[in-house]
């Protein structure tokens, strides 16, 4: 699919909000934080690239959006460090003392046997390809999440019409989304809501007691996005 | 309530009857992870000989950070620890500690049998149980490791906290968090993480609980 980067008649329309899903069943986690510029750059990149998007590597970043500006959420550039996109972490109804832990169970499936084209007859589970998992993961049994973004709202809501679910397992059924909700804020409050940080801040930029090596930019994933950060929810004072 | 049932009293008493035994016979060394078993086991084997030799092996920073580290090592100290060996290795610093599990694995061997040669040890009092998997109970029956001694072999969980909480000795903090969670008997003091319990689901929970300590060792430059 071909796109054109945003013209300044988008980036004009660029307003603070509040985006809320309303949830359906809790949201499994491997992480405390759920990012949503990080959710609206997998959905930009799978609406790009179609189902090319399958088959990317997937133990390295590959150039995001190329050198494309598609993100409909407002960045401030660092220059020679990169951009911060201002949408916030999802703010939950409940605390993280609230998570519960269930079991998932992946197992190798006898029956697809045939479908295996080796001279191999045994199966390893213990290691490899077909290994089985018992993981034992975290959920939170939030009702409503909140995002905080300065941004495009219609591309946004647009681009979240494609998302299945929030955070990990949506095939399991968790992270069901029942409904969204948006509301214009008079501030933005992407970046910092009442001195508190609302998204993992790079030390360039933010500067606080607390810091921690986090990604703060897209891919969240990888390696390269690592850098030590003032982590969401420390009390911070932006640079400059 | 459980500390205060004749059962238990007994159980502690037999317990302390194997180490004694042992202890008499030759020179002795209490393995110590810092987990909520070796915590036990630690405290009653310096009842029977305070001057014990306590064995600590330190998984390095990216497997341990130093916080946990220095709690083991500080709660060793007061439950009464005066000859603590803590070793380690530099190879566990390596950015690829939390993979290459078998590294762990080699050094770890390598430096137990030297100092037990070294040191002379003739046996070593280690916390496994029998209730915490089938693997362990295959482990405490073959007993195919050197002169290993499994005194807590019969407990069940509820001795083992029963036993910490009657006698208030210190553990670490990490139970507080993982125990309401994934419950007490389930909870263990383990590598953070550490990819040979990526099947066990180790890398979302210490993710979520702990994400501070998740980009450890990744090469990182703090400018």
């Amino acid at each position: 699919m071909l796109r054109k980067n945003l013209s300044r008649a988008d980036i004009e329309r660029f307003r603070p909000f509040s985006l809320t899903f309303h949830m359906q069943t809790p949201i499994m986690l491997a992480s405390p934080w759920l990012m949503f510029d990080g959710i609206i750059a997998h959905l930009l990149n799978r609406e790009i690239r179609g189902q090319d998007y399958y088959t990317l590597p997937s133990k390295e970043p590959v150039g995001c959006l190329g050198s494309l500006n598609l993100m409909p959420i407002k960045k401030t550039i660092i220059y020679g460090r990169g951009d911060i996109r201002h949408a916030s972490v999802a703010q939950f109804d409940v605390s993280n003392e609230k998570a519960g832990i269930v079991t998932v169970y992946k197992r190798f499936a006898e029956q697809y046997c045939g479908e295996i084209k080796t001279s191999v007859k045994k199966i390893q589970v213990c290691r490899g390809h077909y290994r089985a998992y018992m993981m034992r993961l975290p959920y939170l049994p939030a009702r409503s999440a909140t995002f905080y973004v300065n941004g495009d709202v219609q591309e946004v809501l647009r681009l979240i019409g494609y998302l299945p679910g929030l955070g990990k397992k949506v095939a399991y059924g968790y992270g069901a989304i029942r409904s969204v909700s948006v509301e214009e804020t008079a501030e933005d409050y992407s970046l910092v809501k009442d001195g508190v940080a609302m998204r993992p801040l790079p030390d360039f930029y933010a500067d606080s007691d607390e810091k921690m090596f986090l990604p703060w930019r897209p891919p969240y994933w990888a390696r390269e996005s690592v850098a030590p950060c003032v982590p969401p929810g420390a009390k911070v004072k932006l640079i400059g | 309530m459980w500390a205060k049932r004749p059962e238990f009293a007994g159980l502690v008493a037999d317990t302390t009857c194997i180490i004694r035994r042992y202890v008499e016979k030759g020179k002795c060394v209490v393995a110590f992870s810092g987990g909520k078993d070796s915590t036990v086991l630690l405290h009653l084997a310096l009842q029977v000989d305070p001057e014990l030799r306590v064995f600590h092996w330190d998984h390095g920073s990216q497997l341990m950070p130093r916080e946990f580290e220095e709690e083991i090592i500080a709660n060793a100290r007061q439950i009464g620890a005066k000859n603590l060996v803590v070793k380690g290795s530099s190879l566990l610093e390596r950015s690829d500690a939390r993979s290459n599990f078998r590294v762990w694995y080699l050094v770890f061997w390598n430096t137990l049998h030297m100092t037990r040669r070294a040191e002379a040890w003739d046996f070593q009092f280690v916390g496994l149980r029998k209730e915490e998997s089938c693997k362990r109970r295959v482990t405490i029956a073959e007993h195919k490791q050197w002169g290993e001694v499994y005194p807590l072999a019969d407990w069940s969980w509820r001795d083992v906290w029963a036993y910490i909480v009657s006698k208030n000795l210190p553990y670490p903090k990490v139970y507080d968090v993982y125990g309401p969670v994934l419950g007490w008997d389930q909870a263990r003091l383990v590598t953070f993480f550490d990819q040979e319990f990526e099947k066990f689901g180790s890398l979302y929970l210490d993710g979520f609980f702990f994400p501070q300590y998740r980009n450890l060792g990744k090469n990182l430059k703090v400018e």
